[in-house]
């Protein structure tokens, strides 16, 4: 790494944990996540914010963490993929895509599951179409889209089911 | 060489070059197919698991690296199954064997009284003994004989059941798993500036600008190859372009016209030969009909969602050894690649597979390893990883082979083929590492003495063709003639994509059964089912058809269903595709129906994951892909100007595995690709009555292909500017077609029309009124809603509509008047509406420019064109949030020829003769 003199230090908050990052204020966060945090999940598909491969959460909402300068999200929660529930606890979205084995290459994976995240969130009882108008800034090549609505749609009910279980 | 061995083991038949029993638990096996995302290692591990009688937990799979796994050439083809499985079954099978003998001895029993399960050998008392306790590499250091059986599949417990995706979890959950998350001692960041067209040399670079960046380690210059190295992955991003704005470049005009692309085509240079030839297949005199029609397809990107990546390391030590981490699709052809490219020996360099995106065949994987070897050259010792940039990935990997087919038939007085030929005019499909003379690696052609990259061959049928893949029909047709155009030239690099000439040759070949049986009055079920006798081919026909309903199919309005089979190379898996279309005002792929014959199937759920993502991927090409160009480069090299199917289009795609009935097995991954697009092909036609020869199904192609007006296009284009004056980025939307006249669109005129024709199309204003997140200045300015296809205007606080392009198209038979109103918000705007004009040529239409301003009595602007000669108009209305209303009239009659519209396409409509 560069002698970091004269580099501002940034906090950054992700998955919950203060990290300081010594880079330019300007640097997008994905380079910040895989470079500097070690962080691989989130992914590099165009630099341009049209793929979603690289698609984060901050304070809950998605964004695409290539078009993102890391001075915009200093004193925000910044949430990845790898934070999204715990090896243990697995977020449902991630527990229904791998039950229906949904993906391919899974390359476009981390931001389906960031947006889809962010969907139920919102929306605890999406239709199929919900989840496709949801899922339109998400490009996936492989061709797994049907099976990842499904597994989405999937997830929801067992949020759902687990909200009424726990009332 | 045993020649009785499946060819992978055959040309590795040491044992132990496949399988290692592990001393302290597991076995690990080494094949030489690597995991591309098509799940192949996960039932190859199941494959192993059922011959070792080991659970699948205890089974490790090694990523092929050379020197270690042994040489199974590419992974491609469709033949990890048949050839790498095969191989495995037979090794693992002789493995078993050699340990029972050992277990026997261990335990002193007889080794016909032993039973194995979950990596045990048990004695019948209970005595047992493990594989790992048993572990000794001397037992398998022998080669195989092929003489151990393998298990017969009646007893079979994990073959053909559905265990999920070894590597799924990792990928799910963001663990690093990618080529693109190694991570290393010292790891710095390469990247490469790539010449802005094709054909370009640089002559002057001036590096200091780069250089003053902090943390560039190298800058490295070799004839037109520029790359620079940092030590972090921004500051060599923003290296590389600084060294792209500090390049100046002679550039020439290299390729062909891109709207005469099928013209140059059938006029290059090129080697003929015949393919395939049965019977008499010229023109038979007395034949009761002859039929003939062309078909043509574009360059298609493979467009991988991860762009190629690729780290290498040179050694520091003498005698330097090169190391490469890649998603190579062939190991050792790649090592062989580079020794030629960089003069080493094949033997100081290694190549390890880690696995990337989706590859579906040849992308920049092998490019961007050479890339990343030679800047690791520069800095010895340090390792260095290169990632492609998207533009790079979608303007300078490989494309898919853009081909002209020409069909003609003789049939008999009920419509039966009496002799069909099929002549193709394009490239060959590929050129990779090991097939062209030249060094197959994009750097090397831009360095100092690198030389242009060969155009592809053509390797014989008799190991699956290349542009002739699929060309020799499997119906049952008495005579027929394969004559294949190999390009001499080749302006655009094109090497292998999914499917290889099968795409093309599938599309014109299954449009064309559907066109005869059609000219016959026959249904195309009926029509295929009459010609074709082979069992396994007529199963999938039947069956998609009774999945699909097709006997029963009602239609209705603009909607269509159609039919299509291959048996992908005439010697792998069978598929039938039925497909539901409508076509409204838009082209719309409502379901899928397929019927896939594969054999012995390892994982059944691994084969329609990959069955459905072809034909998914199939649509995707079939209704929006084309490579973009002008005479210097490739113009598509993003999202927006090469737009892939969302989730929002995606179809619904039903899948039926017939049962193996104890059938070789054969791969699924590209059995779908052709079939698809041509059922598509062919429900276009039954929902429109229009038979699209040209792809992609565009709106621009469906249009082209009416003989008169039924519909016109209408473009709406938004622009968008920051307010408050700030000097805008602005940035054109994709533009998005909404086909108009959902009335005159659905009916299935056969006739030419010379009424007058009033056509209404309302767009709407916004899709949503979502607002947009806070934005951060370095945001681009762009529309996230354009990118379902439908019109939209955004409205938002940091956004203001300023203007929106209309483009009017009109078929060139059409000639008239036409008006176009523009609604607008006369409260919100002080001003009037302003209105500009534009004009434009493109080969399929003319746009025209309008004169627009108001109409005396409306508070509406209008403009008013009229069309002398075809055939379209353009206006531009500033407004604000208020639907657009398009209306044209037409108040003279249409005079129009019945000759089809284009004239720069190769095309022939159905002749008839007799």
């Amino acid at each position: 790494m560069t002698d970091a003199s004269g580099v501002p230090a940034t906090t950054v908050v992700v998955n919950g944990r203060p990290r300081e990052v010594r880079t330019e204020p300007d640097t997008a966060l994905l380079y910040v996540l895989r470079g500097h945090l070690g962080l691989k999940g989130t992914r590099f598909g165009c630099g341009l914010g049209l793929c979603g491969a690289c698609l984060v959460l901050v304070d809950g909402q998605a964004v695409y963490s290539c078009d993102t300068p890391l001075w915009s999200v200093a004193d925000k929660q910044v949430t990845t993929v790898e934070g999204l529930g715990t090896p243990g606890h697995p977020h449902p979205v991630t527990t229904a895509l791998i039950d229906g084995q949904a993906a391919q290459c899974g390359y476009c994976m981390s931001g389906i599951v960031i947006a889809a995240a962010e969907l139920l969130a919102r929306n605890d009882d999406p239709s199929d179409a919900d989840v496709r108008a949801a899922l339109d800034r998400n490009l996936c090549r492989c061709g797994a889209h049907n099976r990842i609505v499904r597994a989405v749609l999937a997830a929801a009910a067992e949020l759902r089911a687990r909200r009424e279980g726990a009332e | 060489m045993n020649a009785n061995l499946p060819p992978s083991l055959a040309a590795n038949p040491r044992l132990s070059a496949w399988l290692r029993v592990k001393p302290d638990g597991g076995v690990e096996i080494r094949p030489g197919k690597v995991e591309l995302g098509q799940g192949v290692l996960t039932a190859l591990a199941q494959v192993a698991a059922e011959e070792l009688d080991v659970d699948i937990e205890q089974i490790e799979v090694l990523p092929a690296t050379t020197g270690v796994s042994p040489n199974e050439g590419y992974t491609a083809g469709s033949l990890s199954i048949q050839n790498s499985a095969a191989a495995l079954r037979l090794a693992c099978a002789e493995a078993r064997s050699r340990y029972l003998g050992a277990a026997a001895a261990a335990l002193e029993v007889p080794p016909e009284k032993l039973t194995v399960a979950s990596g045990l050998f048990h004695a019948p008392d209970g005595r047992r003994v493990s594989y790992w306790e048993l572990a000794d590499d001397a037992l398998l250091d022998q080669d195989a004989t092929g003489e151990q059986p393998p298990k017969p599949a009646a007893v079979y417990r994990l073959v053909g059941t559905n265990v999920p995706r070894l590597d799924l979890p990792d990928k799910l959950t963001g663990r690093p798993r990618y080529v693109h998350d190694l991570e290393f001692d010292g790891l710095c960041h390469g990247r490469v500036v790539r010449p802005p067209s094709r054909g370009a040399t640089l002559d002057a670079l001036d590096e200091a600008p780069a250089r003053a960046l902090p943390g560039v380690l190298a800058v490295v210059r070799d004839g037109s190859f520029v790359g620079v190295v940092a030590d972090r992955e921004e500051i060599a991003i923003q290296a590389a372009e600084r060294l792209r704005q500090a390049a100046s470049w002679s550039r020439r005009a290299t390729l062909p016209d891109e709207e005469d692309l099928p013209r140059f085509l059938v006029s290059a240079d090129a080697e003929t030969t015949v393919l395939a030839e049965r019977g008499t297949a010229s023109a038979a005199d007395g034949a009761p009909a002859s039929f003939a029609a062309t078909y043509h397809r574009p360059y298609l990107a493979h467009a991988s969602m991860g762009p190629s990546s690729a780290t290498a390391l040179y050694g520091d030590a003498a005698p330097p050894v090169l190391r490469v981490w890649s998603h190579s699709q062939g190991p050792y052809l790649l090592r062989a690649e580079l020794a030629r490219a960089l003069g080493l020996p094949q033997d100081d360099i290694t190549v390890a597979h880690a696995e990337g995106a989706g590859c579906y065949g040849h992308n920049g994987a092998d490019d961007v390893a050479l890339d990343a070897a030679l800047l690791a050259m520069a800095l010895p010792g340090r390792p260095v990883k290169v990632v492609w940039s998207r533009a790079d990935e979608l303007g300078w990997a490989p494309f898919g082979a853009p081909g002209v087919v020409r069909l003609d038939a003789d049939v008999d007085s009920v419509g039966n083929v009496l002799s069909w030929r099929h002549e193709i005019w394009g490239n060959g499909h590929s050129t990779r590492g090991g097939s062209i003379r030249s060094v197959a690696l994009l750097g090397a052609s831009h360095r100092e003495s690198g030389s242009e990259i060969d155009p592809a061959g053509e390797p014989p049928l008799s190991v699956g063709g290349g542009a002739g893949r699929n060309a020799v029909p499997y119906y049952d047709f008495p005579a027929y003639r394969v004559v294949n155009h190999r390009l001499l030239e080749m302006p655009l690099r094109v090497s292998a994509l999914r499917s290889l000439g099968a795409f093309l040759n599938v599309f014109a070949a299954e449009s064309f059964m559907d066109e005869l049986a059609a000219a016959a009055g026959r249904d195309p079920v009926a029509y295929r089912l009459a010609q074709l006798s082979d069992l396994r081919g007529r199963a999938v026909i039947e069956a998609a058809a009774r999945r699909a309903g097709w006997s029963s199919w009602a239609g209705g309005d603009a909607i269509g269903h159609g039919v299509a089979f291959a048996r992908y190379k005439n010697t792998s898996a069978y598929c039938a595709v039925i497909a539901e279309v409508e076509a409204v005002s838009e082209i719309r792929v409502r379901r899928l129906t397929i019927a896939v014959d594969a054999g012995l199937v390892i994982n059944p759920d691994g084969a329609a994951n990959q069955i459905e993502g072809g034909a998914v991927q199939a649509t995707s090409w079939a209704l929006k892909e084309r490579v973009r160009f002008d005479r210097y480069g490739v113009t598509s090299d993003s999202w927006e100007t090469y737009p892939i199917l969302r989730f929002s289009e995606v179809p619904a795609v039903d899948v039926e595995l017939l049962a193996g009935a104890g059938n070789p097995s054969l791969g699924v991954g590209e059995t779908a690709q052709g079939p698809t697009v041509a059922a598509i092909a062919n429900a276009v036609c039954d929902a429109l009555g229009v038979r699209v020869r040209t792809l992609p199904l565009s709106p621009e192609n469906v249009l082209a292909a009416m003989p008169d007006l039924r519909a016109c296009l209408v473009y709406v284009r938004p622009r968008i500017a920051l307010a408050g004056g700030r000097s805008p980025r602005i940035t054109e939307t994709m533009s998005s077609a909404c086909l108009v006249a959902a009335t005159s669109w659905a009916r299935k005129i056969r006739a030419p029309s010379h009424a007058a024709t009033a056509v209404t199309a309302s767009v709407p204003a916004s899709r949503s009124s979502r607002p947009t997140p806070s934005d951060s200045p370095t945001k681009s300015l762009r529309d996230a809603d354009s990118s379902t296809g439908h019109p939209v205007v955004i409205i938002s606080p940091m956004r203001r509509v300023i203007s929106s392009d209309c483009q009017v198209f009109f078929p060139k038979s059409c000639v008239g008047s036409m008006m176009i109103r523009a609604g607008s918000t006369p409260a919100r705007s002080a001003r009037p509406a302003r209105a500009s004009t534009r004009a434009r040529t493109s080969a399929m239409t003319s746009v025209y420019a309008t004169r627009c301003g108001r109409v005396r009595g409306s508070s509406l602007p209008t403009c008013e064109h009229t069309i002398p000669a075809p055939n379209s108009a353009a206006t531009s209305v500033t407004f604000g949030s208020q639907p657009l209303q398009v209306s044209l009239s037409r108040s003279a009659p249409a005079s129009h020829t019945a000759r089809p519209t284009s004239c720069r396409h190769v095309s022939a409509l159905m002749t008839r003769s007799g």
